[in-house]
This record gives structure tokens, C-alpha cells and sequence, in this order.
């Protein structure tokens, strides 16, 4: 019977799986005609449907068989697809609900419901069913499922403000109520034992907690899990156990093996806590002395009863009872601090220099005395310098060696750091590059000078610097293939940290050629360095030569989820290289593929959460969550999506039907809470103290929160406008500005202006309400309310009063943008201002490329002004528009059409004029004179090594120059395309 | 010296630095989740003290009866914190919860065949060559190819449960089996 149904269902799959949709519809239709009421034939077939590309059949189909309730495993299986595509998620959950209630006793059924509501994050509905199967088939897998489930809904995980709710004690208390009647005690894993601690400890139940912490099961656990034994470590600090937790660690390194840094820091951190804690108490012992000496006039002080509260003589002290110092613990400070020192000495002796925890321990254990001496107005001891220097003898041919011993050369004194600076010389002095060792102790040394002097460096110590990294470089560069990565690798990141650093005070473009010459050289020596590559689209993209970046970009092969954190890399002002006005689409495509991990993270991420549960890994669900969280609301995902948008627009014919859509795009994305993923770290950084490369060599201002708050607001009103359509963000610019231009270039800062220009200037036009215009756009016909007299309002201030605006809610500042109170912007708004913005831009184009300033610049103004060109055409469409849906009559609007054409017309010119001026600039580009000129500002380097020589240099100064060349003409083009396309 | 701690899933937007080198391959969310999901205690994270990743580990529990036992799927380092041992210290944690929690009779590890320092590195460590699998891996792109680029040897090391030392053959890199055969 099976096998016969089976056998019927098999051609239809076949036809699925090989994505011949149109066979599988047929067979569907046949075997349909003699069972016409077959489930899972309807449901294969709203599937096929849907495959190809059938979407109004496949819903009804879909709708059909949803409202028959199905309870069958198969065809809630397909439905559960056919829904997920149709983007009908909830509807899933629905679906297994009804089939639930249909089949109580169906098991299978009810663990989908659940996984159902946890797939979508209704924790309180999966709390409920989870519950509910764990009391009809009291399997405790269904109760943990619940207490899970509550958790998640304490925390609001995932929700908008994630954070425990308000009714977050009784759902935590209910938890632990159905923990505690649980049939299986939580020590039955590790991850069930989290669970319950978590609870405990989010209740501030840190007595209990530390009592299953305590017990032979529990300290079994933490001994074999990582995740039980961090919780662990977080009760007995928010218990204040430090005594105990002292005590563990100083076993764990002492008796245990174990050099788990954490365990270090712990026994350190633990330690001064007693300390500190043992100070407290005899200080209030002395209070107290005091006191009863006060009152009754006699007593000696050790007749007095300590008490836990400060000068309270009241608390009872049998009730609260005096921390019993530990046993194995002396009181002293002095004999605690020494019995650290002690062990760490006894530690590196032990383990010698095969393991560098007990050597490190030490520097760290006397960097707190240190900061605990200046806290009580001592001197400082001398004992961290000679530690320092001990360390680097010790370590220094390890390359951690420099990241090992920063933070403690940041603590020295002005005076140990001469001292410092001489010991580094005299290792400089005494350089031996002959062994691999000899090289990385040279690495080491270069590193710590840089970070350690703190005078301001200048151009000829850059200079100095750089030419004795790279002569070291070249010294030691051995014959290794180049698929090895070079021992002598980071000499040249070296050189191009310094010659980055002597553009940065001379601002002397050459020394970024030299840098880049520099990193092409060395990359082809060694090119698995992805660091090389990362500063070279850096410094690239600075002069314009986006071709070459993102040929380094690529080459790195970054994909996954890196394409969250390292897309910044090239997508950072992106839209400034687009050339997709002239059909080169590389740029949009670079977006594209940069967002395709979000759509992977909401179809994947929630299978393993659903996952985690089967599995019952509960100390993972919390996390999962988070990360899906993360991914979903990232700062990148939404700085690219705005790029896009700001590509894509200068080529598209511009709608109010598909701006609409837009339009709730974006203000679904500023109701966002966003996460910023990016990283930056990968940017080699050996600048001195305090200053960042990254930073550095970041195209403009490093953008945040706050910049894509202000854009993202920016393009709403301007679609809201174009649409004809209400929103909810402020007419007035200062109520998004004031306070969030830091993260904006001056250029931007000029752009934002003239879109306020735009918004005070054109009349706002009649509105009509979201549910018309949705209607106009999805062709249903709805009585149009746009037959109202324009308001006029041309006058420059107080925009758009009368249309209801100013009745608007103004959107708050998101939590996390501060303000910081700069002076409001105000803008005059005319024809003539609209026209003097382009006019400004042309000039300003034009004065930084006379004034010689990097071409990125240049490039970043012509693409604004082509922005605010676009920008005039989509507020201007409601008088412009010939689109007969969204044609509407305003009345009197002859002299605003008017008027908006004179802007354009002149706006056009100055447009063209930058195009011009990027024409000459390719053409000059181009020129073989160019290529001398580039080179012969990177003759220092020749110097060095003949390597670098003319040839060299000329052929990465042939490469950048070229891109430069295609970024100019390709804008210039793209600006007239724009220009006349509109 | 380094913090040996849990990787979790937000690991994945701080792994860069070990994952950018060439030979350590980036796999989709998935992949390291359901590594998450099912054995969370064989992943671990090497920290250095800054913050920063160092390498990590992604291990796994599988087989049936005596072939019960932990699963080293990925082992990585960034370069700049090579020939510290960090790779060690992360195995015998790996080895211990595989004991201790899991009860194997041992661990194995797959290992290109032409991967000498590789291997050198762990029977170091206690591992043997139990078996080769042919053709388990596919060409690197800048590398000739050829047998031992394409075949893993498959390296065992027991643990104490493996009491009649199963897991260890002398004549284990004689023994080939087919990519189908292995696990």
C-alpha cells in the first residue's frame, strides 16, 4: 500500500528535483483527476507552482489547502516550504497549531508547533506548547523545552529591545519552579546545569546558585566544561566569593596545570578584591571601635563587634555574619601581593620559557600594585620596567612579544620610558637578522619604538624610519616560495605604517605611492599576507585607483559571513567609485554579493536554533539568537543597502510607484536597532600611541550609527515627498542634524544642506495617505484625495507648515547617537541658493584638484553634486512626473515647474563642468609623463634597494594611474549620462 | 599563555584574522553552528590577551561501539601566533572532554598525505596513521597536485577507554580505503 503510493508520488519528485516544473504540474493535473481531494498531491503541486514561477495559482492552491487543515506529516512538510517561500512565515505556525489541536496525541505534531513558534520568536506560545507536550507525554526534553522558552521571553531575545522585560522575575520564577520539579535533576549535562544557573543568577539567587556550584555534581561540571565554568566565575564575582575564587585559581595554576590566562587574571583580579574587601573590613572594625568607644567611652577596639554595614551597630551579627577569612589566605596585602608573586615566579621557573603565563602573570600582578600605590599617593616601585625588560629578553624572538608587553609599557613613566627607549636602542644596536629568531626580536624592537616614544614624530624620523625597515626588510628577505608567507613580512607593513604616517604630517601625496609600491612589492614576495592586501585597497582607494583595490579585495576571497565585517573594506563610500551611469556594474554587484549572507542568516540561522533545542544545547540558544540578531540588524547590511540605493539611482528611470516601495524600506531600516559588526582590526596598526591607520586611511570620516541615521532620513523625506506620502521624520533638518554631523565629510555636511534647500524650497504638494498610495500602486482604485489646492510655502522658512508636517512626531534620536550640541544649520532656500550649490561644487571640484588634493576628494565632490542632481528629480516628481497613475493636478503649479527647470538647466552646466574637469584630469592621468613624475617620487626607495627602482615603481605607478584614469573618464561620462537621463 | 575559552557564535565576526590566511577555509553559518548546536564543548577559542582570536578548534563525538570517539574537524592558528603550541594545548583539551565527558576510545584527525609538518607535528602528540583515504581532498589551486596532495591520511590517538590499543596500527599508512568508505 505504501510502496503503491509511493510509487505514484515518485515522478512527480523526480520532475521537483531535476527543476522540470512544468512535467511536475502535468503529472500533478493527471493523478489529480482521479483523486482530486489527494493532500500531498495539492501540496506537490502548489509547490511546482511556485517553482515555476506561478505565484497566484500556487497561493490559492496554497490558501486551499491551508483552510482544509491538514494534519498530515508530508504535506504540512511541503506547505511548510511552500509558505517560507511565499513569505508567509506565520502562517506556518498557524498551520501546525490547527493540526495540533486536531491530533493532541500526535506527538510529532506538537514538537513541529513548538519548533514552529521558536522558528519565528514567539518564545511565550513555544513556552505554552512545550508545556503542554511535556504534561501529555512527560518526556523532561518538553520541560526544558518551556523553561528554555521563558528564558528566551525574560530576556526579550532578539526582540527590539532585547534586555530583560518587566515581567522578566516571574517568568524567571516560574522557570525555576519547573526546574526545580523537574524528574531529571539540571547536573544531568552541563548544558541543562547552565540553564539552571543562569536562572539563579539572573534572579540574583546567588546563594543558591553558589550552593549547586559548590556541590560534588557541580564541580565536577565546571571542571569539564568551559561554558559552565565562565558562568561560574560570573556567580562568585557578583557574590563577592573572591576569597573562594582566589583560592580555585591559585589551585588550578599551582596544582591543576593549568595556564589558562583567564585563570591569571582571575586569581589577580580576585586577590586585590580580598585585599580590598580585608580593608573595608577593618576599617569598619576601626569604625566601630570608634563608635562603641564614642558611645560607652570604654572598651578596647577588639571587644567590639564587627558589623557588616558601615557604622551600623545594629545589624545583628549572627544574621549577617563576617566573611571568615579564607584558611589558606593571609590578610595582609603585603603577604597576599607577595604570595602571588611567589607563585608566578615559581610558575616561570617551572615551565620555563616554553609558556609564557607565570612571566606575564608577573607584569600584570605589578601593574596593579602599581596603579594600587599611585591610588594611595606612594611612590611608584621600580620593579615593572625591569620586568618589562626581563619579558622582551625572554620572548622577544616570539612575534606576540610587542602585543604581549603593550599594555604594560603604556603604564611606565616618562622617566623609565627614556630608560626604555635607551634598553630598545642598545637591541636595535645589537641586531642580528642572520636567524629567524634574530629577525623577530628586530620586529619586536621596531614595534616598541614606535608605540613607547611619545613625542610627536616627524617627517624626517618617518623618513629615517621607513628606509631603515625596509633596508632590514631586504636584508632579511630569504629565498622562501612565494606561496610562504616571509618571517620578514612585517618589516614592510612596518615601512608602510611610517610612510602612511609622514603623509599624515606633510601631507605629501608621494609617500603613499612609496607606500604603495612598498606593499605591491612585498605582496609578491609573500602573497598569502592578506595584510598587504588590506592597507593596499586602503591606500589605493585614498588615490582613487579603486580598480586595483578591488582586485586586492577579491583576492583576499572573502565571503561568509566576513562579508559583514570586512565588506567596509571597499563598500565605504562605494557609491563614490560607481561607474554604473556608464554600465559597468561592478560596484552594484560588489553590494549584491556583500548582502547575500543576510538572506543566509534569516533562512539558516533560525534551523540551528531549532537545532540547539533538539539537541538540547541550551547554552548556545541565547548566543544563536543574538547572532542571528547581529547579522539581521548590522550597520554594514544598512550602509551597503544605502550605497546601493544612492548606485542604483543614478541609472533607473525614477517612479513614485517603486520609490514608495523604497521608501518603507528605509524607514523600516531607521526603526532599526543597529549592531556595528565591522572589522577593523584587520588594518596592521604599529602608529604610535594613539594614533589608528585605520583611521588614517579611511576615505573620510569613519561612518556609524550616525551617519546612516541622517542619510537614511535625508532619502525618506525626499521619497516621502516624491511619493506624495506622510512620514514620520522631521521637516526640520536640525531635529536629525544638530549634534550628528561628525561622522559626515564636509562635502556631505554641504549635500545635507542643499537637500534642505530642496525641502524648503518646492512646495510640499497635496499628500495623500499611505493606504492611497499603496492602492495606486497595487491598481486598486481608491477615491484619490489628492485634489486638494497646493500649499504654498515657497518662502523659505517654516516648510510645509500647513501640510501637517510640523503636526509630525518628530523622530526621537536613536539611544545611541549622542548629541553633542554644535550650532544649528540654517539654510537660506531659493532658486538661487539650489543653483549655487552646483556651482559651489564645481568650484570646490576644481580647487582641490589645482590645490593638488588627493583625487578621492575631487571624485567625492562629483558624485555628491550627481547626488543632489538625482536628489532635485525625485522631490521635484510630483511636478514632473508624467506617469499617469501618480499625475496629479496641482493648481497653480506652473511657476514651480518653472522654476525647477531654470535649476536644472544650471545645475546641468556646472555638472558639466565637473564632468569636463574629470575629463582633463584622465587625460593628464594618462599622460606618460604621469608615470615619470609618480615615479620619481618614490626615488627614496630606489635608494634603499634597487628592487624598488624606476622599473618597479613605474609599473605600480602605470597600474594606479590607469585606474585613475578609468574612475575620471568613467565618472565625467557617467555625469553627462545622468544629466541629459533625467 | 593565551585564554582557552568556549567559541561561540558571535566568534564569527572576530575570526578574520586566523580565517584570511589561505589555508583555512570559511564555511557558511551553518556549518559552525550545527558544530555549536550538537558538540559545543569540542569548539574552542585560543584568546590572546588583548582580545584578539589566536586560532581555534571545531571537534566532534561520532561512531558506533568501539569506533565511538572525538573528531578533530578543523584545527586552525592565525600565522602571527604560530610555534607557541597553541595547537597542543588546544588538542589535549579536545582529548580530555573526548575522556572525560564523552568516554572515546580515541581521536583522529584527517591530514593531507604531503602535509609532513602537519603530521610530524602530531605524532608529536601522540597520533599514528590508522589509514589513508584516497582522493579525500580536492587540488589547491597554487599547488602541482598529485597523490599526496589529494589523500588524507587518517592519524588516531588512544585514549585511555582504548585499553587494547585498537586504534594504532604499525603498517597504518599501507592501508587505503576509498573517500565512500570513510565517514
Amino acid at each position: 500500500m505504501v510502496d503503491q503510493e509511493q510509487r505514484k508520488l515518485k515522478p512527480i519528485y523526480d520532475a521537483l528535483d531535476s527543476g522540470s516544473y512544468k512535467t511536475a504540474i502535468q503529472t500533478c493535473n493527471k493523478l489529480l483527476k482521479k483523486q482530486p481531494q489527494h493532500e500531498v498531491i495539492r501540496a506537490l503541486k502548489a509547490l511546482a507552482l511556485l517553482r515555476a514561477n506561478k505565484a497566484e495559482e500556487a497561493i490559492q492552491l496554497c490558501d486551499e489547502i491551508l483552510a482544509s487543515k491538514p494534519t498530515d506529516d508530508t504535506v504540512l512538510g511541503i506547505m511548510q516550504h511552500v509558505l517560507k517561500h511565499l513569505d508567509r512565515t506565520p502562517e506556518i505556525t498557524t498551520m501546525f497549531e490547527d493540526a495540533f489541536k486536531k491530533q493532541p496525541a500526535n506527538e510529532e505534531l506538537g514538537a513541529q508547533t513548538f519548533m514552529s513558534h521558536i522558528r519565528v520568536g514567539s518564545w511565550k506560545n513555544a513556552q505554552v506548547i512545550a508545556l503542554k507536550l511535556f504534561k501529555t507525554f512527560k518526556q523532561p526534553k518538553y520541560l526544558f523545552w518551556s523553561i528554555m522558552s521563558a528564558v528566551l521571553q525574560a530576556q526579550n531575545a532578539g526582540g527590539v529591545n532585547p534586555g530583560m522585560t518587566d515581567n522578566a522575575p516571574i517568568l524567571l520564577n516560574l522557570a525555576l519552579r519547573m526546574i526545580t520539579s523537574s524528574p531529571i535533576p539540571s547536573y544531568v549535562s552541563p548544558d541543562h546545569f547552565y540553564l539552571h544557573l543562569t536562572i539563579l543568577k539572573t534572579l540574583d539567587k546567588l546563594d543558591e546558585a553558589y550552593e549547586l556550584i559548590q556541590s560534588e555534581r557541580g564541580k565536577r561540571l565546571c571542571e569539564t566544561s568551559l561554558v559552565v565554568d565562565e558562568l561560574r566565575r560570573e556567580i562568585f564575582q557578583a557574590k563577592g566569593a573572591c576569597k573562594e575564587e582566589a583560592v580555585l585559581c591559585g589551585e588550578r595554576l599551582s596544582k591543576k596545570g593549568d595556564r589558562n590566562w583567564i585563570t591569571f587574571l582571575s586569581l589577580i583580579d580576585s586577590t586585590f578584591d580580598v585585599i580590598k574587601l580585608n580593608e573595608s573590613q577593618s576599617q569598619t572594625e576601626t569604625d566601630a571601635a570608634a563608635s562603641s568607644t564614642d558611645s560607652k567611652g570604654a572598651g578596647p577596639p577588639s571587644d567590639a563587634k564587627p558589623t557588616n554595614s558601615e557604622g551600623n551597630g545594629e545589624v545583628d551579627p549572627e544574621l549577617t555574619p563576617k566573611p571568615t577569612p579564607h584558611p589558606e589566605l593571609p590578610l595582609e596585602p603585603q603577604a597576599l601581593i607577595d604570595g602571588l608573586r611567589e607563585l608566578f615566579e615559581r610558575l616561570a621557573k617551572e615551565d620555563g620559557l616554553k609558556e609564557r603565563g607565570g612571566h606575564l602573570a608577573s607584569l600584570q600582578l605589578e601593574k596593579r600594585v602599581r596603579i594600587r600605590e599611585e591610588g594611595q599617593g606612594n611612590p611608584v616601585p621600580d620593579t615593572l620596567l625591569t620586568l618589562v625588560k626581563q619579558y622582551f629578553s625572554n620572548f622577544s624572538d616570539k612575534n606576540c612579544c610587542f602585543e604581549d608587553l603593550k599594555p604594560y609599557v603604556a603604564t611606565l613613566q616618562e622617566g623609565e620610558l627614556t630608560s626604555w627607549i635607551a634598553f630598545l636602542k642598545e637591541q636595535a644596536d645589537a641586531k642580528d637578522i642572520s636567524t629567524n629568531a634574530g629577525l623577530a626580536r628586530l620586529i619586536n624592537v621596531f614595534k616598541l619604538q614606535r608605540f613607547s616614544k611619545t613625542s610627536a614624530r616627524t617627517e624626517a624620523e618617518e623618513q629615517a624610519d621607513s628606509a631603515a625597515y625596509l633596508k632590514a626588510y631586504f636584508e632579511a628577505l630569504p629565498d622562501l616560495p612565494e606561496t610562504e608567507l616571509q618571517p620578514a613580512d612585517d618589516l614592510a607593513i612596518l615601512a608602510a605604517n611610517a610612510l602612511v604616517s609622514a603623509w599624515v604630517i606633510t601631507r605629501k601625496e608621494p609617500y603613499l605611492h612609496q607606500a604603495l609600491v612598498v606593499l605591491e612589492y612585498a605582496s609578491s614576495k609573500s602573497k598569502q599576507n592578506y595584510q598587504f592586501r588590506v592597507l593596499a585597497v586602503r591606500v589605493y582607494r585614498l588615490l582613487a585607483a579603486n580598480t586595483p583595490a578591488v582586485s586586492h579585495y577579491r583576492t583576499m576571497d572573502v565571503k561568509q559571513v566576513q562579508t559583514d565585517t570586512l565588506s567596509h573594506l571597499i563598500l565605504a563610500r562605494g557609491s563614490t567609485y560607481s561607474l554604473a551611469p556608464v554600465g559597468d556594474v561592478g560596484m552594484t554587484q560588489e553590494c549584491i554579493a556583500a548582502s547575500d549572507i543576510y538572506n543566509q542568516n534569516s533562512s539558516d540561522t533560525a534551523d540551528m536554533i531549532l537545532k540547539a533545542f533538539q539537541f538540547e544545547k541550551y547554552s548556545q540558544i541565547t548566543e544563536f539568537v543574538e547572532f542571528e540578531d547581529r547579522l539581521d540588524n548590522s550597520l554594514q547590511r544598512d550602509l551597503t543597502r544605502l550605497e546601493y540605493v544612492r548606485m542604483k539611482f543614478t541609472t533607473e528611470k525614477l517612479e513614485p510607484e517603486a520609490l514608495l516601495l523604497e521608501l518603507q524600506e528605509l524607514e523600516f531600516v531607521l526603526e532599526k536597532m543597529h549592531h556595528d559588526n565591522r572589522d577593523f582590526a584587520v588594518v596592521p596598526n604599529y602608529q604610535p600611541r594613539g594614533q589608528s591607520l585605520a583611521d588614517q586611511t579611511s576615505m573620510g570620516v569613519v561612518r556609524g550609527f550616525q551617519w546612516l541615521t541622517v542619510f537614511l532620513q535625508l532619502y525618506i523625506r525626499a521619497y516621502a515627498r516624491a511619493c506624495r506620502v506622510e512620514t514620520s521624520v522631521a521637516s526640520d533638518m536640525n531635529t536629525f542634524l544638530s549634534g550628528w554631523l561628525s561622522e559626515m565629510t564636509e562635502d556631505e555636511k554641504t549635500f545635507l544642506k542643499f537637500s534642505q534647500i530642496l525641502h524648503e524650497w518646492i512646495p510640499c504638494p497635496p499628500l495623500q495617505s499611505r493606504e492611497a498610495a499603496m492602492a495606486a500602486l497595487t491598481g486598486a482604485a481608491v477615491a484619490s484625495d489628492a485634489t486638494a489646492a497646493p500649499t504654498q510655502n515657497g518662502s523659505g522658512d517654516a516648510a510645509a507648515k500647513t501640510n501637517g508636517d510640523q503636526e509630525r512626531k518628530q523622530s526621537p534620536p536613536p539611544p545611541h547617537v549622542k548629541q553633542d550640541g554644535s550650532a544649528p544649520v540654517t539654510v537660506e532656500a531659493s532658486t538661487e541658493t539650489a543653483v549655487k550649490y552646483f556651482e559651489d561644487a564645481a568650484a570646490r571640484a576644481k580647487a582641490l584638484a589645482d590645490q593638488g588634493e588627493l583625487l578621492w576628494e575631487v571624485c567625492h565632490v562629483a558624485t555628491l553634486a550627481q547626488e543632489a542632481f538625482v536628489l532635485l528629480q525625485i522631490v521635484s516628481l510630483p511636478y514632473t512626473s508624467k506617469s499617469g497613475k501618480s499625475k496629479i493636478k496641482i493648481t497653480d503649479s506652473g511657476s514651480v515647474v518653472e522654476s525647477l527647470k531654470t535649476v536644472r538647466t544650471q545645475a546641468a552646466t556646472h555638472l558639466r563642468a565637473i564632468s569636463t574637469l574629470l575629463t582633463d584630469i584622465a587625460e593628464k592621468e594618462g599622460a606618460s609623463e604621469r608615470q615619470d613624475e609618480w615615479a620619481e617620487g618614490c626615488a627614496a626607495l630606489a635608494e634603499v634597494d634597487a628592487a624598488l627602482g624606476t622599473e618597479f615603481a613605474g609599473s605600480v605607478a602605470k597600474k594606479t594611474l590607469e585606474a585613475r584614469k578609468t574612475v575620471c573618464e568613467g565618472l565625467a561620462k557617467g555625469i553627462l549620462k545622468v544629466v541629459a537621463g533625467h | 599563555m593565551s585564554v582557552l575559552r568556549p567559541f561561540k557564535a558571535d566568534d564569527l565576526f572576530k575570526f578574520n584574522n586566523v580565517n584570511l590566511d589561505l589555508w583555512t577555509e570559511t564555511y557558511s553559518i551553518s556549518f559552525y553552528l550545527n558544530y555549536l548546536a550538537r558538540w559545543p564543548d569540542l569548539c574552542l577559542v585560543q584568546e590572546a590577551p588583548n582580545g584578539k582570536m589566536m586560532g581555534y578548534v571545531l571537534g566532534k563525538a561520532e561512531g558506533h561501539s568501539q569506533e565511538w570517539h572525538g573528531h578533530v574537524t578543523a584545527i586552525t592558528v592565525a600565522p602571527e601566533y604560530r610555534r607557541l603550541g597553541l595547537a597542543r594545548k588546544m588538542m589535549d583539551e579536545l582529548e580530555r572532554i573526548s575522556t572525560e565527558v564523552y568516554n572515546g576510545y580515541f581521536v583522529d584527525l584527517y591530514v593531507r598525505c604531503a602535509n609532513i609538518l602537519a603530521i610530524n607535528m602530531y605524532e608529536g602528540m601522540g597520533y599514528s596513521v590508522y589509514r589513508r583515504v584516497a582522493q579525500y581532498y580536492t587540488k589547491l589551486p597554487h599547488e602541482k597536485g598529485g597523490r599526496d596532495q589529494e589523500d588524507a591520511f587518517d592519524m588516531r590517538k588512544p585514549l585511555p577507554r582504548d585499553t587494547m590499543r585498537r586504534s594504532v596500527r604499525p603498517n597504518g599508512r599501507e592501508i587505503i580505503i576509498s573517500r565512500d568508505q570513510a565517514p
